[in-house]
């Protein structure tokens, strides 16, 4: 039941502005009923901010809330990405969104460059674990878990 | 009717490829090296050093590896060679963890490099772990 969307967050320099791109099904495996994929897009369309810069991504989960360890081996270079206008650094992250059945809604992130997974509760952002491989075998942090 | 002697060779032809249209597999036989490869291969006196798993550790990887890359799956991607590599068991990594007596998890993580293939941008979900219990039932998935 469901599927998996991918999208791009990018920042457009000339506005000093975030946004989402269009929501994306592209997939590379095929669906089954329990097991969902989507590809991140490779290509920003966005005619009137040609200078973008892509700070990362974002994909939904119809299973489960947490990321998994594909989502979490995956490299995606260069980590860290500047821009030429104001030499502002972003660090590149992915996020992942879940609605439970309840209606409530979770969403992770993971920074590329720390290798940091962090869990928004509350309206703020809290670390809550380290990817200490390339097979995204997590070490979470005192105290913390995927459950607030 | 006109079409049965049609019918009746497709028919024919998925049982003979080993097609799983009629829910049928013919499981491949494995190759075989000729006599002189197999007359210069030297045997270990000991396999303390290769990578042990128990019986009901190994029965949980081939139920998990089955339900991930069933025998009959078609590749399918945005070119030929990533569908090749997708396609490929030995494409993916895995990680047999036994939890307890009658549980196992089961993890295969895709990599690409291994054929060969860099993305610019990652693929989301397209390895699994698979919590496997004793009888070899599938309990859940991530």
């Amino acid at each position: 039941m469901g599927s998996e969307y991918c999208a791009l967050n990018y920042y457009a320099p000339d506005e000093d502005a975030f946004y989402l791109s269009y929501l994306s099904d592209f997939k590379d495996r095929q669906d089954t009923r329990e097991m969902k994929t989507c590809s991140m897009p490779q290509i920003l369309n966005d005619p009137a901010r040609v200078n973008a810069l892509i700070t990362g991504g974002d994909h939904t989960h119809p299973h489960n809330a947490r990321f998994s360890p594909g989502d979490l081996s995956g490299k995606w270079n260069p980590a860290r990405v500047v821009t030429e206008k104001t030499g502002r650094v972003f660090q590149r992250e992915l996020f992942v969104f879940h609605r439970r059945g309840d209606g409530a809604c979770s969403v992770y992130g993971f920074n590329y460059a720390t290798r940091v997974i962090s869990a928004l509760r509350g309206g703020q952002w809290v670390q809550i674990g380290h990817v200490y491989d390339d097979n995204g075998n997590i070490r979470m942090f005192e105290g913390m878990g995927w459950q607030p | 009717m006109k079409t049965s002697p049609l019918i009746a060779l497709l028919c024919g032809a998925s049982l003979l490829s080993g097609c799983s249209l009629l829910g049928y597999y013919k499981p491949r036989k494995a190759e075989r090296a000729p006599p002189e490869e197999a007359s210069k291969v030297t045997f270990p006196d000991s396999m303390e050093q290769g990578v042990h798993l128990d019986g009901p550790a190994m029965a949980a990887l081939e139920v998990a590896m089955d339900a991930f890359l069933p025998p009959d799956r078609k590749p399918d991607a945005r070119d030929e060679a990533l569908a090749r590599c997708l396609a490929r068991r030995d494409t993916y990594d895995a990680s047999v963890l036994k939890e307890n007596e009658d549980l196992y998890f089961v993890s295969f993580l895709p990599r690409l490099s291994r054929c060969g293939i860099e993305l610019e941008t990652p693929l989301m979900d397209v390895g699994a772990v698979y919590a496997i219990d004793a009888r070899g039932r599938i309990l859940a998935e991530l």
